[in-house]
């Protein structure tokens, strides 16, 4: 996945992002860092095909995603990118197995034939509880590994998390981490937006951002 | 491509996820529906019911006399008449005679006419019965009021005429609505062929039309088949009055239910977009979730309108189920038709539907990023 002289702006005339490029390489987890508003956000939803840069382009696979429709963009996100976000942003209302299994809609598939991934992700990251609580129910730890299965279920080639260890304490933020490396040490690509130090420490690569470019 | 049973599912779940916007929902369906059924529903089937007592009254017969006895109907009549597709059927009376009961002999006497009839709805008058009684005589056919006149009770006796033929009856006749006015007549059914039971012709026609409107052009065109040299020595009767009056009620209500509903409707219209609005407002995070996960723009507009559809299904059915149980119960069981209940609630289906659209269109058009950062 790479970024190609990509520029951004939320407001005419003050971009956040300009000229900006870095190539991201599977296997590795590279951390994100920098001062609040300085676009490490914006630069994740631009790498996830949910923003479309005013210049440049953004490459995934090798292709231009720059250039698709919206249709074609949310298909990439369903099948190729996978969401972390830093509050887990799961569905309350739904049991912990019909979280994981959220995407499997957006790319066409029955839910019934992706339970066995699922269950099998559930159990890989630890979550010790049962496939039908709901998240209210269980910690903020296990929430966010919930949502890395979610993320995962389509075996996505990129996973974008921002902020994931945000809002956990460090050891669970730790076994998060290790949960992420594990992704990229089977061949995918992790980019992590990170204010903690220690998160940045144990990433392969560290981008310090600046902030914007006016 | 997202599978639609897979995102009716989602809809379904969605709308359990929101109890309080989905009750809202279904208690506006629910309440329209009750409403429109309890207001103009009622009327309709009022108006059914009104209508059909005008129709049976005559709305739809045209009664042709002729006046002039050496220039009487020709044989046949029913026959040609029943040839114009307008109309339902017909009857053709011979001239009044005398008739008595016959043993003892004597008694009040009571006009009798031998009658031809044709279509639909004249069978019992249609029946020619064979001259089948033990004593050859005819069958002759008597409503409770010539009977009673008669003095035959239970309708079953041998009446005679003046030149001696008797005619027996069988038990008292119920007839037609609009050939009421012959309940005091004893109606000798004969054949048309070749008229010659009736002299060789007939002294009054009842015509049925198939609807009011046929009325006034059929009361002109059946004049041409009478067979009568000189159509000035007829009188024709027609009831368009009650039509007047038919269009005049069916009219009146159909407006004021109109209005009815146009209010009913616009109410719930502005309950069940600003419900959808408050919903997708409030699920604003949620969308944007979805929509970084991979949704397109057309799978949030299709998961709120389905959510509202599945609702609104649900609520149809519970206020045509409701409305329908208190007009049973409380009110006779004056159902306007099924076919009006059920535009009832494919109408609230659709109103939910549209009432969703707009709200679904600016969810699914909403910036995800923007979205994703609401607390």
């Amino acid at each position: 996945m790479a970024a190609l002289g990509v520029s951004f702006s939320y407001i005419r005339g003050k971009p956040l992002l300009c000229d900006w490029s870095y190539e991201f390489h599977e296997g590795t987890v590279t951390a994100l860092t920098g001062p609040s508003g300085c676009g490490k956000s914006t630069l994740l939803y631009l790498l996830g095909l949910l923003l479309r840069p005013s210049a440049g382009d953004v490459s995934l696979r090798g292709y231009s995603q720059s250039s698709l429709s919206d249709r074609e963009r949310s298909a990439r996100r369903a099948s190729d990118v996978g969401f972390v976000f830093q509050d887990a942003a799961l569905d309350a209302s739904r049991t912990v197995m019909a979280n994981v299994l959220e995407t499997a809609l957006y790319r066409g598939r029955p839910r019934r034939r992706e339970e066995p991934r699922a269950r099998e992700l559930l159990d890989r990251f630890g979550v010790a509880v049962s496939p039908r609580a709901r998240p209210g129910q269980v910690s903020g730890g296990q929430a966010q590994r919930i949502a890395l299965c979610r993320a995962l279920l389509a075996r996505p080639s990129v996973i974008l998390a921002d902020e994931p260890t945000g809002n956990l304490d460090q050891e669970t933020g730790a076994m998060v981490l290790r949960a992420l490396r594990s992704h990229a040490e089977e061949g995918g690509c992790v980019v992590v937006v990170t204010h903690d130090p220690v998160v940045a420490s144990g990433c392969d690569h560290v981008i310090e951002m600046d902030g914007p470019a006016w | 491509m997202v599978r639609t049973v897979d995102l009716i599912r989602e809809a379904t779940d969605a709308s359990r996820a929101s109890p309080a916007f989905s009750l809202l929902t279904l208690l506006a369906v629910t309440g329209m529906c009750v409403a429109v059924l309890l207001t103009t529903g009622r009327a309709v089937a009022t108006e059914q019911t009104v209508l059909a007592r005008i129709d049976a009254a005559g709305t739809r017969t045209i009664i042709i006399r002729s006046t002039d006895p050496s220039d009487p109907i020709r044989a046949g009549v029913v026959s040609r008449l029943l040839a114009f597709d307008s109309v339902q059927n017909a009857l053709a009376l011979g001239p009044l005679v005398d008739v008595h009961v016959a043993a003892p002999h004597g008694g009040p006497r009571v006009g009798a006419r031998e009658v031809t009839s044709g279509g639909p709805g004249l069978e019992r008058l249609t029946e020619v019965p064979a001259a089948s009684s033990p004593v050859g005589a005819r069958v002759a056919v008597a409503a409770h009021a010539a009977t009673d006149a008669l003095g035959l009770a239970d309708g079953i006796g041998t009446v005679a005429d003046a030149n001696g033929r008797t005619y027996v009856l069988q038990g008292q006749a119920e007839l037609p609505d609009h050939v009421e006015f012959l309940a005091s007549t004893v109606l000798i059914p004969s054949s048309e062929v070749g008229g010659s039971e009736v002299g060789g012709g007939y002294s009054l026609v009842v015509v049925l039309a198939r609807s009011p409107g046929d009325v006034d052009s059929l009361s002109r065109s059946s004049l041409s088949v009478l067979g009568v040299r000189d159509v000035t020595t007829l009188t024709v009767e027609t009831s368009s009055d009650l039509a007047s009056i038919r269009s005049a009620v069916g009219g009146e209500l159909r407006a004021a239910g109109e209005r009815t509903v146009s209010t009913i409707l616009t109410v719930s219209a502005l309950v069940l977009s600003v419900t959808q609005f408050g919903l997708v407002t409030l699920r604003r995070r949620d969308f944007g979730r979805r929509r970084a996960l991979g949704a397109t723009r057309v799978v949030i507009f299709l998961l709120i309108v389905y959510q509202a559809a599945i609702l609104a299904v649900l609520g149809a059915t519970l206020g045509v189920g409701l409305a329908t149980l208190v007009l049973i119960l409380f009110d006779g069981g004056l159902l306007p038709g099924w076919r009006f209940i059920f535009s009832v609630a494919y109408l609230a289906v659709l109103l939910a539907v549209v009432s969703a659209a707009l709200p679904a269109v600016l969810a699914s058009q909403r910036d995800p990023v923007r979205e994703l950062r609401v607390p």
